[in-house]
């Protein structure tokens, strides 16, 4: 077989076995149950049209700021939207307290803090932990974590737990300057942006960079979070293309 | 035992008591007397540790047992002799066991615990029917009767030194001559007076308890058992229409120690496999030793749970979140996994409050969604050194965890007062600013107002995302 083809041939493959291709019987039919970001530019990149159920993402930004947390916690919102309970898990550790989640501010995100358990530990392998249980046991719509840190290993064993059950689960990581190579379906980095003046009073914006995606290409946009109506909405392109070109 | 004369003997066993050795006595006398005397530190609460380690082995006999002084234990046999062939057999049984153990102990069954703990220190007859309690009393010292030291050498002084001797007296002139206490003692001993026994745990009625002709150590073993003491149990449990909260695992070991094992649920359970699981976690650390003899599992705290409880929409979900809950609270502490509900209150770090993870959610108060709230709320406001513009008032730049941030953006104030009722004297009026810096990162900051001379403090309180 000639090269070319023959590398054709082991992408289609891959694709089949990490659950994306077409054609197949079992693995490689287009997961259920993906959730948009209820933006056709960003769903249009991510396989499946959103993030797919029964995998684990990963979303990372500063740990000095609430950038990335705002939008782990829209996603979860998003993802999590029915009546079924969330497990939020958090490692409160060593180093500087980040805060805690704060409900009457979720709300702005979706959340309901009546429908969330919340487990706080100490320990990051205690979070861990209690993320595979929540994962596969039944009755959750989706397990949180942050204060966490992810390698393959650990990773690996959430995105087999998520997919045994077929739910979703969401690490909030900080960003390091290398970060390791883990076994989730995608990776997001999100950065403050300065809010822009609109009416009710500005907004959070971020950028947000599809850094990883199985299935798919990395990508960036500059969103929104509409906190009356709970949606995202993409910032204009040519305030996207300033942006970007000065801050990259 | 260091003392004031230098190191003495705590405590002797039988042969060196033959010896002529006794407790009290300094270490180099003893030497002196037994040359090649084995000795070794006293350990008074060590002692007492491996004393109620004892007291839960002998839960194989019967669930009242408890700690009497520090060298006794007291087992309320009433109703479960039988099982073991009469008063006699359960004696002989319980110091053979202990012999094996090489623990060695004195035992006698009496009427009354106070009976038995004389006849066990000072009499010789393993069982003691109830008519012949006096008969049996009579011969033993005055001491036999738990009375303090100075009350013994004042009855010895006037040549009371059998408990027969005191028997006869009329009761009026003994309380006038000695006090109630000597009184009430023989009422107790002759069960005339109530001597309640306070069991180390409370008994249940909902136990179930496997015994092994060969002492079990392996793992599967342990689990298999585990699981025929639930399905012994749960099936009453879910026909009385209970369910446990706590339950109780003991493994009585060869050695006559006892490990116990308690989990916890969060909704009242008679699910077996439910159960079992939350054990699994805990069995891990069991050390089986020699081998375990006998398993007794007991719920020590039911709830009622009437069958099928799921009616509602919302119930359902949170029914079949008990079983997550149990595991998480069980590994992690009951602390760790709860709810967030509201709280009347306008102060932003008392608007929440945890709750149970299970349960009805207190009330249905909610939070006013037109106030712009931090999605992140430091546990405490963290002072930040603060710049803000002498004319508005506002802050231009603050300093917080090392980090510089210029403030490009401010809304507010808006205002929060302490409440008056329960505000220490030292809260404050705060103005709550939603500051943005040049970057774009969203914080929640406030200035104190001043009261008298003092100068405005800037706090850093949330982050917005």
């Amino acid at each position: 077989m000639e090269k070319p083809l023959r590398i054709a041939e082991l992408r289609r493959r891959l694709r089949v076995l990490e659950g994306f291709g077409e054609g197949s019987e079992g693995l490689g039919r287009p997961r259920a149950g993906a959730v948009g970001l209820g933006i056709p530019a960003i769903d249009g990149v991510l396989p499946g049209g959103g993030l797919a159920a029964g995998s684990l993402h990963e979303v990372t930004g500063s740990a000095h700021d609430a950038a990335a947390q705002g939008f782990a916690a829209a996603l979860l919102g998003r993802i999590a939207h029915g009546e079924a309970p969330l497990l939020w898990c958090r490692a409160t550790g060593r180093g500087a307290d980040p805060g805690a989640p704060y409900a009457p501010g979720l709300e702005r995100f979706g959340i309901a803090a009546a429908r969330v358990v919340f487990v706080e530990v100490r320990r990051r392998d205690d979070a861990l932990w209690a993320m595979e249980e929540g994962l596969r046991a039944s009755g959750l719509a989706a397990v949180y974590g942050e204060g966490i840190e992810l390698d393959l290993t650990t990773s690996r064993r959430l995105q087999l737990a998520a997919e045994s059950t077929g739910k979703t689960a969401l690490a909030l990581l900080s960003s390091r300057r290398a970060a390791p190579i883990t076994a989730a379906t995608t990776r997001w980095r999100v950065t403050a942006l300065p809010s822009l003046a609109c009416d009710g009073g500005p907004r959070p914006r971020w950028r947000i960079e599809l850094v990883r995606c199985r299935g798919g290409n990395p990508d960036r946009w500059i969103v929104e979070w509409n906190d009356a109506t709970l949606h995202f909405d993409l910032a204009s392109p040519l305030v996207d293309g300033l942006l970007a070109t000065s801050a990259g | 035992m260091p003392g004031a004369g230098g190191v003495a003997l705590f405590a002797v066993d039988s042969i060196a008591a033959l010896e002529g050795l006794s407790p009290g006595q300094p270490l180099a006398d003893a030497r002196v007397l037994v040359p090649d005397l084995r000795t070794a530190p006293a350990d008074p609460d060590g002692d007492r540790a491996a004393m109620a380690a004892l007291a839960d082995w002998c839960v194989r006999w019967t669930p009242t047992v408890s700690l009497d002084g520090d060298d006794g234990l007291l087992l309320d046999i009433t109703g479960s002799a039988h099982l073991f062939g009469g008063e006699e057999r359960l004696v002989q049984d319980l110091v053979h066991r202990l012999a094996r153990a090489r623990i060695a102990a004195r035992a006698s069954v009496a009427s009354t615990p106070g009976a038995a703990w004389a006849v066990a220190r000072f009499g010789t007859a393993p069982v003691v029917a109830p008519e012949s309690t006096r008969t049996a009393l009579g011969p033993l010292p005055t001491s036999a009767l738990r009375l303090p030291m100075p009350l013994i050498e004042t009855l010895h002084r006037l040549g009371l030194r059998r408990i027969a001797d005191l028997l006869p007296l009329p009761r009026a002139p003994l309380v006038a001559r000695f006090g109630e206490m000597l009184v009430r003692r023989l009422d107790q001993v002759l069960g005339r007076a109530d001597d309640p026994i306070t069991p180390r745990r409370p008994a249940s009625a909902w136990r179930s308890r496997m015994a092994f002709a060969e002492p079990i150590a392996r793992r599967e073993d342990i689990d298999a058992t585990l699981r025929r003491l639930l399905d012994g149990l749960c099936p009453r449990l879910a026909k009385a229409r209970r369910g446990a909260r706590t339950l109780d695992l003991l493994l009585c070991r060869v050695d006559g120690t006892a490990q116990a094992i308690t989990i916890g649920t969060a909704r009242a359970s008679h699910d077996a496999a439910h159960l079992a699981r939350l054990f699994a976690e805990k069995l891990d650390g069991i050390d089986p030793g020699f081998g375990i003899e006998t398993a007794i599992l007991e719920a020590v705290a039911t709830d009622r749970l009437d069958p099928d409880q799921t009616a509602f929409e919302g119930e359902r979900s949170s029914a079949d979140l008990a079983p997550l809950i149990d595991r998480l609270r069980n590994r992690l502490g009951t602390r760790s996994v709860f709810r967030i509900t509201a709280v009347d209150s306008h102060i932003p770090e008392r608007t929440v409050t945890v709750a149970p993870a299970i349960g009805d959610p207190a009330g249905e108060r909610a939070w006013p969604d037109d106030l712009a709230r931090p999605i992140r709320l430091l546990p405490c406001p963290e002072p930040i050194a603060a710049e803000a513009c002498r004319a508005t008032g506002t802050l231009v730049d603050f300093e917080w965890r090392g980090v510089r941030h210029r403030i490009a953006r401010t809304e507010g104030p808006e205002r929060i007062a302490p409440e008056w009722w329960r505000a220490p004297a030292n809260a404050r009026t705060r103005d709550y600013y939603r500051v943005e810096d040049e970057a774009g990162r969203r914080f929640w900051v406030y200035r104190t107002l001043p009261r008298g001379d003092e100068a405005p403090r800037w706090y850093l309180h949330g982050l917005f995302a």
